[in-house]
């Protein structure tokens, strides 16, 4: 071993720096990777980088380690003819002997039934080109890990206040005074989300961990409140009721930006029960909540348009509209709905003594009320009312799997989001600030078919394989009321899915309900060990023949970088790269990087080359899709579409000439364009210069109050992230909801559960 | 669900030095840890009768798996955790057999159901909230017992041990097979 005080690793061979970006967890920090003589050396956090800020972790500085596994895969592989599948009896094959393979049963299923082909996928982060490739080829049977990961999270907030937490939102600890983490452990943000205690706590900011193990970031709270599991929501309905019963609710904030004090039709025995009174205007196409409902005016003791200057409307009461329809502003319906939640109430579920949640809730209102912050940024509301300031209410919360892996995590999280709702802490200073793209509409506009007519050989889907149904009438399903999807997502069963359902794709597959299908490709998914529940049964399906002696599940694909649990069941195994050894976009049309002031995507830009016979992932689609003539990928007269991935990635556009591709920075012909322009064909190269990523940041004043702020809609608009710029009003009471419960109770005008 | 069987909520969580089940492989995070723990409150462990370090069996309405337990005050008394992916099957991930992954470390998810027991919504409905479809990991209940005297000190359930693939390095590399106080004997430290 060298002396390292006399001898630099530099003083032998050629040593470079290279950045891109990291992918040891998902929090995707941006790193600089040494190399000598083109190994690598040695990996540290990017100062640089708005994510992490120069930080890294353990596993971040041990990707050398992963470059140079045991288990890497450097060979595609066939199960050896006559060996039983999950035997490991693989043969080399070539990569074309490989994708004739693939091409030849996928263009028989394609011409045949698309949706006999199912694309899965685990913690991929590029889940826009996979999803698109399903839609291309055809099949609804697609999503990514997201229905056994934290769907609740995104649904729940997402449904309620357009926007969630992680990449598409988070607390603003820069100025909260209180934070209260719920269900986290070492969650994502990782290494931010520790730059960011760090600091907060240094200021003197307060810190409550409501979880029942202590671990990870609540090593360092200020209080443990140890819950049982799955009782978080009664625990936020007591505090709910407590802030309630106490007025320490932001009463101007409710009004203004939420459907608080929207009246709202109170008669059982009514069609239209529990639903908002609406009155005739001219709507947008395409926006389902549009600014045609009801406040009653205190003054007049009537009912009046709301947001009409100058009127302030009840929140609580109940009513009788001039043509005599009951109705209750949604505010009182909140208020019936937690009259019982009492802090006693709460204690027994929760293990939380009354004392401690009235404390609690006590706590929150307060520092909420009485510690206002304001800062001196001008905006405009879409209502055309200038502001001189952004107030901030400084109590911010995040919560992950914690309160979402329940089967009653969806309300737990509506719950939550009601709570920070209260406390007017939405896209304020101190409280919750989105990421671009969010704000979105609630639900957000892209829904999926709604028909088994959608499906139709060597044709792409119609419509997308995920989206977010808004009433019934939106889900997939066909005449008589079953799932056309595999895995039963936006069925009666599991209405709003928005992310599918990966856990159950292999048992129904197994099953053949609601049908069986040929081909299955898990691409980095672990479904055979630690991703699947009900494992050991899993791995039985996986080999189970049917009477004629063949695999129920036919064909099973998987595609990873690392002799995964998952490789020993596959029939074909297409060997990836590792993330030092690929492109990749974390973009603006998936899940980027976005920081609260503005749009942050970046990208992967290989450091090394593939080991062995690795591919790309990426590449392996792009190829596919060209070969299987998929619209997207090819041109009007068949031939290839793009060279190769990084290509897509430049030249693609949503629509053509739409200007928005996979990547937002360095746009235009020269690169002179940001966010939208046409495509760069050094686009790659400019990413590289710049450290692999592209931070745009907002003007002060579209930087707060986004739902409602009127520049940043237009803006966002223009930018292709909303469709249409109304107010992004949040949904203290779910209309969403209520539709399908009516559909439930035989109400509804159009689809009801058979 | 009969809570009176089972009485305790068990739950997983990411630990900070692996994701899910990515690490395993890497020599350098190995150093950290190999295997996981059942962790236990004390108080807990009294009641169902072993001692911190013991050999316990976790068994819910669907399945049990034998693992090791370790005590903890920093979990409430009616939930059990463990670190998520770090149990292996044999030989995967480009570990040997014998590996503590697979011989010491345990996955939870056998004792998690995919699918309700049938009820009146379905024989078949997914273990998942009614909204969204998202998987309901954290419902689950379980008992634990220690494991009898003579039972072998390995986790259970065990699985074939997967075989190496064309294309794959033949073994680990002795420079990635290193653990900290490995030479401690040849240099004579004394415990």
């Amino acid at each position: 071993m060298q002396d390292p005080t006399s001898r630099s690793d530099s003083d032998q061979g050629r040593v470079e720096v290279k950045e891109t970006t990291c992918y040891m967890c998902a929090c995707r920090c941006g790193i600089r990777v040494t190399l000598r003589d083109g190994e690598i050396r040695h990996i540290e956090g990017n100062p640089d980088h708005p994510l992490n800020k120069g930080a890294i972790c353990a596993k971040g500085s041990s990707g050398i380690m992963k470059q140079y596994s045991p288990a890497r895969l450097t060979k595609p592989l066939l199960r050896k003819q006559g060996a039983e599948r999950g035997s490991s009896e693989f043969e080399e094959i070539s990569w074309e002997h490989a994708f004739e393979l693939i091409e030849g049963r996928l263009s028989k299923i394609r011409a045949e039934d698309p949706k006999k082909f199912a694309l899965f996928t685990g913690r991929d982060q590029m889940q826009a080109l996979t999803g698109m490739f399903a839609k291309q080829f055809g099949t609804p049977n697609y999503s990514a890990h997201g229905g056994f990961c934290s769907v609740n999270m995104a649904a729940g907030m997402i449904y309620t206040i357009g926007g969630s937490f992680w990449e598409f939102g988070g607390p603003d600890l820069d100025r909260a005074k209180l934070f209260i983490m719920i269900g986290t452990a070492e969650d994502h943000h990782s290494n931010p989300l520790k730059i960011a205690l760090a600091d907060f706590k240094r200021r003197g900011g307060r810190f409550i961990s409501i979880n029942p193990i202590r671990t990870g970031y609540s090593a360092i709270a200020d209080e443990w409140v140890p819950i049982k599991p799955g009782t978080d929501g009664a625990l936020i309905m007591a505090i709910t009721h407590e802030l309630i019963k106490q007025g320490l609710y932001d009463r101007d904030f409710l009004i203004k930006y939420t459907n608080s004090a929207e009246l709202v039709v109170d008669d059982p025995s009514r069609d239209d029960h529990g639903l908002f009174r609406r009155f005739e205007m001219h709507i947008e196409e395409g926006c389902f909540d549009p600014e045609n409902k009801l406040w009653w005016d205190i003054d007049l003791d009537r009912e009046i348009s709301t947001h009409t200057p100058g009127v302030d409307p009840r929140l609580m009461g109940e009513f009788k509209l001039e043509d005599g329809t009951p109705v209750k502003p949604a505010f009182q319906l909140l208020k019936d709905r937690v009259e019982e939640y009492t802090p006693e109430w709460a204690a027994h579920i929760t293990g939380i003594p009354a004392d401690t949640i009235r404390r609690l809730a006590h706590e929150m209102g307060v520092v909420a009320r009485d510690q206002k912050i304001e800062l001196p940024i001008q905006w405009t509301d879409t209502w055309g009312n200038d502001h001189d300031s952004v107030i901030g209410n400084p109590v911010a919360f995040h919560a992950m799997r914690g309160l979402a892996a329940h089967s009653n995590g969806f309300q737990s999280i509506r719950a939550l989001s009601i709570l920070m709702t209260l406390l007017g802490t939405i896209d304020r200073p101190g409280g919750f600030r989105h990421k671009a793209p969010f704000p979105r509409p609630i639900p957000p506009c892209p829904k999926p078919p709604n028909g088994p007519e959608a499906v139709q050989p060597n044709t792409p889907l119609d419509g997308m394989p995920l989206g977010w149904p808004s009433k019934p009438d939106d889900l997939f399903v066909d005449e008589d009321g079953e799932a056309v999807r595999l895995d039963k997502a936006f069925s009666w069963e599991y209405p709003l899915s928005v992310h599918g359902l990966m856990h159950n794709v292999i048992t129904n597959a197994w099953r053949g309900d609601p049908y069986k299908i040929d081909t299955l490709l898990l691409f980095m998914a672990n479904m055979a060990w630690n991703s699947s529940m009900n494992t050991e049964n899993v791995r039985k399906m996986l080999t189970d023949k049917d009477e004629s002696g063949e695999y129920k599940i036919p064909f099973l694909i998987v595609a990873d970088a690392f002799q995964s649990e998952t490789v020993a069941f596959a029939d074909l195994v297409l060997p990836d790269t590792t993330y030092l050894e690929r492109h990749d976009a974390m973009s603006m049309l998936d899940r980027p990087i976005s920081e609260f002031d503005g749009p942050v995507d970046s990208v992967r830009i290989p450091v090394v080359p593939p080991r062995g016979d690795c591919k790309p992932f990426q590449e392996v689609l792009i190829e596919l899709g060209s070969r299987l003539g998929l619209p997207a990928f090819v041109k009007e007269d068949g031939s290839r579409k793009f060279r190769d991935y990084p290509d897509f990635i430049v030249n693609y556009e949503t629509s053509p000439g739409s200007g928005i591709g996979f990547l937002a920075g360095w746009r235009g012909k020269g690169g002179e364009k940001f966010l939208k322009g046409d495509p760069n064909p050094r686009q790659w190269e400019m990413y590289k210069e710049n450290g692999c990523f592209y931070h745009y940041e907002l003007p002060k004043s579209y930087q707060y109050m986004r739902n409602w702020n009127r520049g940043y809609l237009e803006w966002a608009r223009a930018h292709s992230m909303i469709r249409y710029a109304e107010p992004i009003t949040i949904h203290l009471y779910s209309e969403v909801l209520q539709r399908f419960r009516l559909a439930a109770q035989g109400k509804w005008p159009g689809r009801i559960p058979p | 669900m009969d809570t009176q069987t089972y009485p305790l909520n068990a739950l997983t969580q990411r630990p900070m030095a692996m994701y899910h089940s990515w690490d395993s492989q890497n020599a350098w995070l190995r150093q950290i840890h190999t295997h996981n723990y059942l962790f236990v409150n004390p108080r807990t462990a009294e009641a169902n009768g072993f001692g911190d370090g013991d050999w316990i069996w976790i068994e819910s309405p669907i399945n049990k798996v034998r693992c090791m337990a370790r005590f903890s005050e920093a979990v409430e008394p009616g939930t059990v955790w463990t670190w998520n992916a770090i149990g292996k099957a044999a030989g995967s991930w480009g570990l040997s057999p014998k590996a503590n992954e697979s011989q010491k470390g345990f996955l939870l998810n056998h004792v998690i159901s995919e699918e309700l027991p049938p009820c009146e919504a379905g024989e078949h409905m997914s273990n998942s909230d009614p909204v969204t479809g998202q998987a309901a990991w954290f419902d689950v209940r379980v008992r634990i017992y220690p494991a009898e005297a003579g039972e072998p000190e390995v986790t259970s359930p065990q699985f074939k041990p997967q075989k190496r693939v064309p294309g794959q390095d033949p073994k680990r590399g002795k420079w990635q097979a290193f653990v900290a106080g490995a030479f401690r004997k040849k240099a004579k430290i004394q415990e």
